[in-house]
């Protein structure tokens, strides 16, 4: 119900000043950006689960109450001055929205989602067929993608899981057994029975693809993929592109200031809920502020009382003073893992409840790869 | 108006019941559900649903489709709670109607209705959410131990939430097992609710070490020895709401449209008339404006 005040109420994004404290209590929890978050939006992040425990409870319930006091006043004048400083924002930093605002366009970068349906019964056999597979994710998103092209030299660095799911067939990991299958081992069996050992996790090293796009402002060869010493009909060298190992880092301070962000999005590639013994779950989400963009492609496993899973990949690039310069583009990979035995044995939870958000999981894994390329393009 | 009556149109605009009416109701439902067998007779016409996962406006879509509870017979397969944003509402909702209407709606249970896996898939966290406290998280869990294991429509169809299992072979077998328990990590049970059809002969084991997959040939057998024409089941995401396998032996029916919100899939519902005539009605997840749930667009986060 609104809360009637004296005089128009004071909204700082959709917040009003007095409930800023709670505002910020949440925010610390959930991480999330004060210039840009609507105050409605916060209820998805509670639903699916974003806040456990009985100390997040109370805020969560306090939060809601707000979220309804809100909402009715951002959907008067409220949300149309959160949409015009979005609009200013933009035009301040030179970007352009793509049409039906599935991307941006902006340092010399456009940058792009697409979100679909997964994938159907005609098109899962098709894949099938593809990867000389059987199984596959029960929610196949194979038609979404991120991309991101460069567009002066052509680089286009892109998220889809038909080549994650090539790295998973690539891996063949052996499967990880559920808690439960110590009791099966003892249990009595059919006579004739087939063992499945395909790994079921879906683990893949996959931390995106590349490639050169056809451009109007280079004399760069038609998009192909990269592929070393690959030479044309003159047999000169064809560009390439390719992740050296280097010794800069991702810039955490400029990724750490509060900029506005121009274009944001979350794409679920692949998930599978194990039959109800954890989560497997393939994303990509992007951030793109008036200086840079950043990316976190992850891979999350849990098996519930078993094992956990974590694989980052984070990229990123800050524009360059003049556009159609080669860009630096810093990848950072980082993959953690550990058992639920292990965290118990240092004193932590092993409830697969506490382990809903996988960077909480990730504090308490131990790392076990952790390196920086950067993207060198060969011409 | 009486009410229980009273209470299903309540829960029909998606407001939960007090926490002291839920406690009557399941008192009222525990009942019914405990006369009921682990092998329940229905009558055709019934109309068959799969899983439902706390997707409450989906439901109403549901009924919107397949027509209202009591003028429609109904058999839901189970997996009434977790993953969707109202499982409480959703499963008292099917409760109440199967307490104001015991002959016309009948509810098994899924591999969701078990107090472990509610306690990491949503439903206890939503109970806790929206009466402060886990009263009626237990009382809701106290009746998934009541809930029959399968249905048997008119001795020629045979619905269960997951599948078969390798310890049984006909149905008297099942009606012998003590199901006022929580779901067990093995056994009859277990697999009912949890194993899944495989492209294989035989039988499978799952890569996870748990659970079990049953061929083709399996099918053939189970139904040969206890004169079914079909098993219909649910337990699998099937994007087109409905599957078949095993050359129409075994059906996978999926009543949860644009799953977790996300999915984009259709749902089904299998409407048998009472000569066991098959239609399979297909429906979309309910439009967005009325769906209590605020835009699908994410907030920006500053993720690092």
């Amino acid at each position: 119900m609104p809360v009637s005040g004296t005089g128009p109420p004071v909204i700082v994004n959709g917040l009003r000043q007095e409930q800023l404290p709670t505002f910020l209590a949440l925010h610390k929890i959930f991480n999330l950006g004060l210039c840009c978050i609507l105050a409605r939006e916060l209820l998805p992040l509670v639903e699916i689960g974003f806040v456990s425990g009985e100390e997040g409870f109370w805020i969560v319930l306090t939060a809601i109450r707000y979220i309804m006091e809100v909402d009715h006043i951002t959907d008067g004048e409220g949300q149309e001055n959160v949409v015009t400083d979005e609009a200013r924002i933009r035009k301040e930093a030179g970007a352009e929205m793509l049409k039906g605002g599935s991307g941006v366009r902006v340092g010399g970068w456009t940058i792009r989602t697409q979100k679909l349906t997964i994938l159907k019964m005609d098109e899962v056999e098709r894949w099938g067929q593809l990867l000389d597979t059987t199984h596959l994710p029960e929610m196949l998103f194979g038609n979404s993608s991120l991309e991101l092209i460069h567009e002066a030299t052509g680089i286009k660095v892109h998220f889809n899981a038909l080549d994650a799911l090539r790295g998973w067939k690539k891996e063949g990991l052996p499967p990880v057994e559920v808690s439960a299958a110590a009791k099966w081992k003892f249990a009595s069996k059919p006579s004739q029975q087939v063992i499945l050992d395909y790994d079921y996790t879906f683990t893949t090293p996959y931390c995106g693809s590349e490639c050169l796009e056809p451009c109007a402002q280079t004399s760069l060869p038609t998009g192909r993929d990269k592929s070393a010493f690959e030479r044309n009909e003159d047999g000169a060298a064809l560009p390439t592109l390719d992740w050296v190992e280097c010794e800069e880092k991702i810039d955490l301070a400029t990724l750490q200031q509060r900029d506005p962000i121009l274009f944001f999005d979350e794409v679920v590639l692949y998930e599978d809920e194990l039959a109800d013994n954890g989560i497997s779950l393939l994303t990509v989400k992007v951030r793109v502020m008036p200086k840079c963009w950043f990316l976190l492609l992850r891979y999350w496993l849990r098996v519930d009382g078993v094992m956990m899973r974590l694989r980052d990949t984070r990229v990123f690039s800050t524009f360059g003073a003049d556009p159609s310069d080669v860009p630096v583009v810093l990848r950072e990979r980082q993959m953690k893992e550990d058992t639920f035995q292990s965290l118990a044995s240092n004193g932590y939870s092993t409830d697969a409840a506490a382990y809903a958000d996988p960077s909480i999981a990730g504090e308490r894994m131990q790392t076990k790869l952790l390196k920086t390329e950067k993207l060198v393009l060969r011409r | 108006m009486s009410d229980l009556d009273r209470q299903i149109e309540q829960l029909k605009r998606c407001e939960p019941l007090k926490e002291s009416e839920v406690k009557a109701l399941c008192m009222k439902a525990i009942e019914i559900l405990v006369e009921e067998s682990n092998v329940q007779r229905v009558d055709a016409p019934v109309t068959i649903c799969g899983d439902i996962h706390g997707q409450f406006y989906d439901l109403k879509e549901l009924f919107k489709v397949g027509g209202d509870c009591p003028q429609t017979n109904y058999l839901f397969l189970g997996d009434f709670v977790d993953r969707g944003f109202y499982s409480v509402e959703t499963f008292l909702l099917l409760l109440a109607l199967k307490v104001r209407y015991p002959d016309r709606i009948t509810l098994i249970r899924g591999n969701h209705e078990s107090r472990q896996i509610t306690q990491v898939y949503g439903f206890y966290d939503e109970c806790l959410r929206k009466y402060g406290s886990v009263n009626v998280w237990r009382y809701c869990t106290d009746i998934f131990d009541y809930l029959s294991l399968s249905a048997l429509i008119e001795n020629r169809i045979f619905s269960v939430h997951g599948g078969l299992s390798p310890s049984i072979t006909t149905l008297d077998q099942i009606r012998t097992v003590d199901r006022k328990q929580e779901v067990p990590h093995d056994g009859a049970m277990c697999d009912l609710l949890w194993s899944d059809p495989e492209e294989i002969e035989g039988w499978g084991l799952s890569p996870r070490g748990a659970g079990y997959l049953f061929g083709g040939n399996v099918v053939t057998t189970f139904n040969h020895t206890n004169k079914l024409d079909l098993i219909c089941r649910a337990h699998q995401l099937v994007m087109e709401g409905y599957k078949w396998m095993f050359n129409q032996q075994v059906v996978t029916v999926w009543s949860a449209p644009n799953y977790c919100y996300r999915c984009g899939n259709v749902a089904a519902i299998l409407e048998l008339d009472e000569h066991l005539n098959k239609k399979f009605t297909v429906f979309e997840a309910a439009p967005q404006e009325s769906r209590g749930v605020p835009s699908k667009k994410p907030a920006p986060e500053y993720f690092l």
